[in-house]
């Protein structure tokens, strides 16, 4: 059997107190570094209150994520795995990220399994890292979400790309847990291909993980575009194509964002719109924990359902990366159709404008 | 004294379901009284003083990998080992007609298996523990294992839990140590799966032999469902409460060494192994179905230096109905041929059943199988690192009771689908 090569004699092994720790999650390596596994957790807990005209009031509390993760790699830096794990609200665990990677170079890799896809900037951000309590409703329309298949990433310094086949998508419903995939819609006779390419005049990509820009950043512009394209052989019969274009701009305690979207559905023949921009500044240069933001969305939907929301709030960092408070209010200008209504969220269906949300959350990551 | 040992590991089953602080003090102090070298503890968990140096490990041995990461604390009394899988696939098929409302052609990728497992010790190495879970295609983590074991004595042990049951040879082994990308269809119509019960094992040099009792099993005809995208997590509808299952197997292996037969594979280094397999499976489920049937199965198991060849067959039978009865049995091989007998593994499997199962419960189904199927492994890093890729043709129609849609094998009504499937699998 090939064995797992020890070391060479003279060679140092990792000093013991790099064994285990933590660094942005609870690690343990071997001595020889051939295997790592990572623990991260993450809970969000929330109450919403939504007022709909014409209806009762809906309010409660939920967990809205609880994710538990596990990542490392096996035999050398090269390979590596992702394990994750994510209840929704309603408290059953399932997988959201499982993958393998293989690094063929410092730019470039190929992975394998279910991860997010390369489309829609809004998704390829961690939940975690978010301006406001929750994603966009733009965003969570257009997303391609999570999927199984294959992908491969080049990057240099000044660009990124990344193309994907998989199974066809995930597609808009009020699932519970929609952030994991509709795995029914994975269904043996559906395809997907999707690409994204961003390029970076100047910033660090570091700085483009979050929609957070705290004082200390350096300026930094990304420009993406993303297309996608997916057919579904079975009875539903469907092909759609869907692009995205978006722009960051952020600097030392700002960040700015704005993006547009477009899906095409060729077998019912209508046409989805829907466009962003939102923006954050720290208020408080010396210690970078409140941040005050707004963001502004529009939709044009199937059947002419419209779509006009204004969300604003703040975030306070009880300790940067690991402990924040988010809280924000909604108002939409237009009615809410079934196209862009997201319970889980606190939107709800309704023919009448004037819909409002409140939403705070605290949300630990370790 | 063994007498005594058995006793109170059952008074200690009795209780397994319950928090430690809660079993009776009575209970424990009377056990106590018989049997002074059980140090079973009444209260919270001390490590030892500081004096007693010789029982410290070093921190290299408290923390680190082998076959998985693990932690002990300084004295050994307790440990926790964290394994993991990932089975990500892709997976086409073609079947020349198809039931209506079906495509011929069928193709996506897949997570086959997302496992996540959590295992080790507990007061001393005598009592161990296995908390796995599983996530099939379907995405949702489930429990795969999870059961407490006592070892009695070196070769004898007892577990309560739910387990892999001790029937057919396929099933006990891991889906990480199989010859081709998938078990056989004949195998998942005989096996008896997981199921919840009670174990006893015992095992020497040659001889093992494991009897469980359980409530029924994952079945056979009536409760197999083609459409089930996890079907290595026990049917818990199934455990309704009115039904009960005996499985017992025996093996006995006059050369070869145990480890060896762990996996399907016979990597370079192992030695010559044979390995003889006899099992039996009775369960009863006295609900509305009304379910009595009976089941058996032999194997043998002979490899060597860099191959291994693998033969089964098996049989159940309803004993409600003498006219439904099923028979399966398959054969395979596979040969390392690169230098070092490590890394590129070619095999071949052929399957053969015919089933005669009521799925209606009104009219016998008969369905016959026949599939060769045939691939091969690279190791990229053995036990770690594997790409899989086999292809399988079907000499006749699929039906119900052996189509198996997860793992690409649809029900069709012709001969002739075929199933090309390639995966790569990492274990950690």
């Amino acid at each position: 059997m090939k064995p797992i090569i020890p070391p060479a004699e003279g060679e140092t092994l990792l000093p013991a107190d790099e064994y285990y720790g933590y660094d942005n999650g609870f690690f343990i390596h071997t001595a020889d570094n051939f295997f790592s596994l990572e623990i991260n957790g993450m809970t969000q807990a929330r109450y919403d209150y939504s007022v709909i005209k014409e209806q009762p009031d809906d309010y409660g509390f939920q967990l809205r994520r609880t994710n538990l993760f596990f990542s490392g790699h096996v035999i050398d830096d090269s390979w590596k795995y992702v394990v994750g794990a994510q209840a929704g609200p309603d408290g059953t665990f399932a997988v959201l990220d499982a993958y393998i990677v293989k690094i063929f170079s410092e730019n470039s890799l190929a992975q394998l399994g279910q991860f997010p896809t390369p489309f829609l900037r809004a998704y390829a951000i961690s939940v975690t890292r978010q301006l406001a309590v929750e994603d966009s409703l733009v965003a969570k329309y257009f997303s391609t979400r999570d999927i199984t298949g294959a992908s491969y990433l080049y990057e240099q310094d000044w660009f990124k790309w990344q193309a994907a086949v998989a199974n066809g998508y995930f597609t808009p419903s009020y699932d519970q847990n929609q952030d994991v995939i509709d795995q029914e819609f994975q269904n043996g006779q559906s395809y997907a291909v999707m690409s994204r390419l961003e390029l970076k005049p100047f910033g660090t990509w570091k700085e483009f993980r979050d929609y957070n820009s705290p004082y200390g950043n350096e300026k930094g512009l990304l420009l993406g575009m993303g297309i996608a394209y997916q057919d579904d052989q079975s009875l539903l019969g469907t092909q759609d194509i869907s692009g995205t274009v978006d722009l960051t701009f952020q600097g030392s305690g700002w960040s700015t964002f704005a993006m547009s979207a477009i899906n095409t559905d060729y077998t019912n023949h209508e046409t989805t719109y829907g466009a962003q921009a939102q923006g954050g500044v720290f208020v408080d240069e010396d210690q970078n924990t409140v941040e005050l933001f707004s963001r502004y969305e529009w939709g044009q939907g199937q059947q002419d359902q419209d779509l006009s929301l204004l969300t604003s709030g703040f975030n306070y960092y009880i300790d940067p990366r690991h402990l924040k408070f988010t809280a924000d209010f909604g108002y939409a200008f237009s009615s809410m159709g079934a196209s862009w209504a997201d319970e889980t969220d606190g939107w709800f269906e309704t023919d009448e404008k004037g819909q409002w949300v409140v939403r705070t959350q605290l949300q630990l990551v370790v | 004294m063994k007498s005594t040992h058995l006793l109170y590991s059952t008074l200690c089953s009795l209780f397994i379901a319950l928090p430690v602080y809660a079993i009776p003090t009575d209970t424990v102090e009377a056990a106590d009284e018989q049997d002074q070298e059980m140090d079973f503890p009444d209260e919270p968990y001390y490590p030892p003083e500081e004096e007693e140096d010789d029982k410290i490990l070093p921190l290299s041995e408290r923390m680190g990998y082998n076959d998985g990461f693990f932690i002990r604390n300084a004295d050994n009394t307790f440990s926790l080992f964290f394994n993991g899988l990932l089975q990500a696939r892709y997976i086409y098929s073609h079947a020349p007609e198809v039931p209506a409302g079906e495509t011929t052609d069928y193709y996506r990728f897949e997570l086959r298996r997302t496992d996540l497992y959590f295992s080790g010790h507990f007061l001393d190495e005598s009592w161990t523990y296995v908390l796995g879970t599983e996530a099939g295609p379907d995405g949702v983590f489930a429990v795969d294992d999870v059961y407490i074991a006592k070892a009695f004595t070196e070769g004898t042990w007892g577990q309560v839990g739910q387990f892999s049951t001790p029937f057919l040879r396929e099933t006990l082994i891991s889906s990480t140590r199989q010859l081709t990308v998938e078990r056989s269809l004949v195998s998942k119509f005989f096996s008896t799966n997981n199921s919840t019960g009670v174990l006893f094992g015992t095992e020497d040099d040659e001889w093992k032999w494991e009897a469980a009792f359980t409530n029924g099993y994952f079945a056979h005809d009536e409760y197999v469902d083609e459409t089930d995208e996890n079907e290595d997590v026990v049917d818990h509808d199934f455990q309704n409460g009115q039904s009960y299952s005996a499985i017992t197997r025996l093996e006995f292996k006059p050369f070869g060494e145990w480890e060896e037969f762990r996996g399907f594979n016979s990597f370079g280094e192992n030695n010559v192994g044979l390995l003889i397999g006899v099992a039996a499976a009775y369960q009863r489920d006295n609900d509305n179905a009304d379910i009595e049937e009976a089941s058996g199965t032999v194997d043998i198991t002979l490899q060597g230096s860099g191959w291994s060849t693998f033969a089964m067959g098996a049989f159940t039978q309803d004993l409600q109905n003498d006219d439904s009865a099923s028979y399966g049995a398959q054969i395979q091989g596979g040969l390392f041929v690169d230098e070092d007998l490590d890394t590129v593994e070619l095999f071949s499997r052929y399957e053969w059943g015919q089933s005669n199962t009521h799925v209606d419960f009104i009219e016998p189904d008969n369905e016959d199988l026949s599939i060769v199927t045939a691939g091969f492994n690279y190791y990229i890093y053995p036990r770690h690192l594997k790409l899989s890729t086999d292809f399988g043709y079907s000499f006749t129609a699929i039906g119900e009771n052996w189509a198996n849609t997860t793992d690409g094998w649809r029900t069709s009504t012709e001969s002739g689908e075929w199933v090309a499937r390639s995966q790569l699998q990492l274990v950690i």
